[in-house]
């Protein structure tokens, strides 16, 4: 899924949670849930390479 | 053979005739094979369709054009007719110059845009969405330019994450729509990339023509992965932009678009974090409240054994006061029967003087009853006396 459409589902969990009609199970899933996808988003941003490179008339990749 | 001419006097002759005929000319042609020379002479080929004559602009007159001369630019040049002795090479010198409204280059961009549109290249249902956030993000353009270095700086401030892969390809020059064509379509089968940017930095309409041309029009629609251009030129469009998925302004301003902000994601994430936290502790709350309430409606065995001992006290109690309150009746009723009884007692009519006579144990109350001679009990209130029948009558 993209990113994005993650982190509106986050956001969307946190307001459910927040009116605070589920029961008390029901939010511990929510709540646990929520925490889960925070993390797997911090994961996404912090972990990435960042590799920059040039791609050769060959097909070749080497560094910029 | 005394009136033979020599080669000089001919070409003389031609060339004054030539200048006297076409002392001031006023021409519209194209520029084409242009060549600025050291000297800070220009040299060039003003043309047509059909015919072609070269051209020369002396330093002095050059100064005073006020645009950059390139190929392909039409314009109205002012001069005489000449000829170049050495070649016998007609030529015009050229003092004025002056670019016509829209040269060759935007009638053909005009052409091209026409055809394409009306082919569907432009189709805005075509286009197809640039991801939010790319894993790997292909870039076409030329590794010395300005503009990678721009995109390379805002990527690795906006994104520090994301991979770049470059294609390299020079951006402008004969040649230079087929390169960034090719490096395209390398990016394309590499099939690494969630989007591309292709671009350059801002320069004259003919310094971008590449990107108005139709074999890189049609590389750009070819391609499966969403592709902006991005061609530095604030104003006009190129015919890249209107093919490419997303067009951009300047290399810059793609790159912004192409990848989110990562402080801005990490800052809404820990925003989102906060408010689980918060809730989480909510939550603990809410679970002892709970349980003080559920533990508000049980009660310990001891209590309820108390509750049962108090009961049972009370029942005691009340038992006890209504048995004495029986008692207490029964007593009551006990004397008044005492009373009664006494009341009726024949024993209180002996202690008046009376008696009560037995005989044989059975109470006699005639004469009948008896015989003289009869042994009698006598029973009087403290006692009883033995006595004889000496005698029996009526009374």
């Amino acid at each position: 899924m993209e990113f994005e459409a993650k982190l509106k589902d986050l956001e969307s969990l946190i307001r459910q949670l927040e009116k605070g009609d589920q029961p008390l199970e029901k939010s511990l899933e929510l709540y646990e849930k929520g925490v889960s996808m925070v993390k797997v988003a911090e994961k996404r941003l912090t972990e990435m390479q960042g590799k920059i490179e040039q791609l050769m008339a060959d097909g070749t990749q080497k560094a910029l | 053979m005394q009136d033979a001419l020599t080669v000089t006097q001919l070409v003389s002759m031609v060339r004054k005739d030539l200048e006297t005929k076409y002392r001031t000319v006023t021409l519209l042609a194209e520029i084409s094979s242009f060549r600025p020379w050291r000297s800070g002479h220009w040299y060039f080929d003003l043309k047509d369709e059909n015919a072609l004559i070269p051209g020369v602009m002396f330093k002095g007159f050059c100064s005073r054009v006020k645009f950059d001369v390139k190929d392909g630019l039409q314009v109205l040049v002012k001069g005489k007719v000449s000829v170049y002795a050495p070649q016998s090479k007609i030529q015009m010198i050229v003092e004025q110059m002056e670019p016509v409204g829209e040269g060759a280059l935007a009638l053909a961009f005009d052409q091209l845009k026409e055809k394409l549109e009306k082919e569907g290249l432009f189709d805005a249902a075509r286009k197809k969405k640039i991801p939010f956030l790319p894993n790997k993000l292909g870039l076409v353009t030329s590794p010395q330019g300005a503009a990678l270095q721009d995109m390379l700086r805002i990527l690795k401030h906006r994104m520090p994450g994301v991979d770049v892969l470059l294609a390299p390809a020079r951006v402008q020059g004969r040649g230079s729509a087929e390169e960034l064509a090719d490096a395209l379509q390398r990016l394309e089968q590499s099939g690494e990339c969630d989007v591309i940017i292709i671009g350059r930095g801002g320069g004259s309409l003919e310094d971008l023509w590449a990107f108005n041309e139709e074999v890189l029009a049609r590389a750009i629609f070819a391609c499966q992965t969403p592709v902006v251009s991005a061609v530095g030129h604030e104003t006009d469009f190129t015919i890249s932009d209107f093919v490419a998925d997303l067009r951009c302004a300047t290399p810059t301003h793609a790159a912004q678009i192409v990848v989110p902000d990562c402080q801005e994601l990490l800052d809404r994430l820990s925003v989102s974090k906060q408010r689980l936290h918060k809730l989480a502790k909510a939550l603990v709350v809410k679970a002892h409240l709970n349980l003080a309430n559920l533990s508000k409606c049980l009660i310990s065995p001891k209590a309820a054994l108390l509750q049962v001992m108090q009961r049972l006290d009370m029942q005691a109690q009340r038992l006890e006061k209504s048995m004495l309150r029986r008692f207490q009746g029964a007593k009551e009723r006990f004397q008044v029967a005492v009373a009664q009884l006494e009341a009726l007692s024949p024993l209180k009519v002996l202690n008046r003087g009376f008696s009560a006579v037995y005989h044989a144990g059975k109470l006699v109350s005639r004469v009948a009853q008896v015989s003289v001679g009869d042994e009698l009990d006598l029973r009087l209130s403290d006692g009883v006396a033995k006595v004889e029948v000496r005698e029996k009558h009526g009374i």
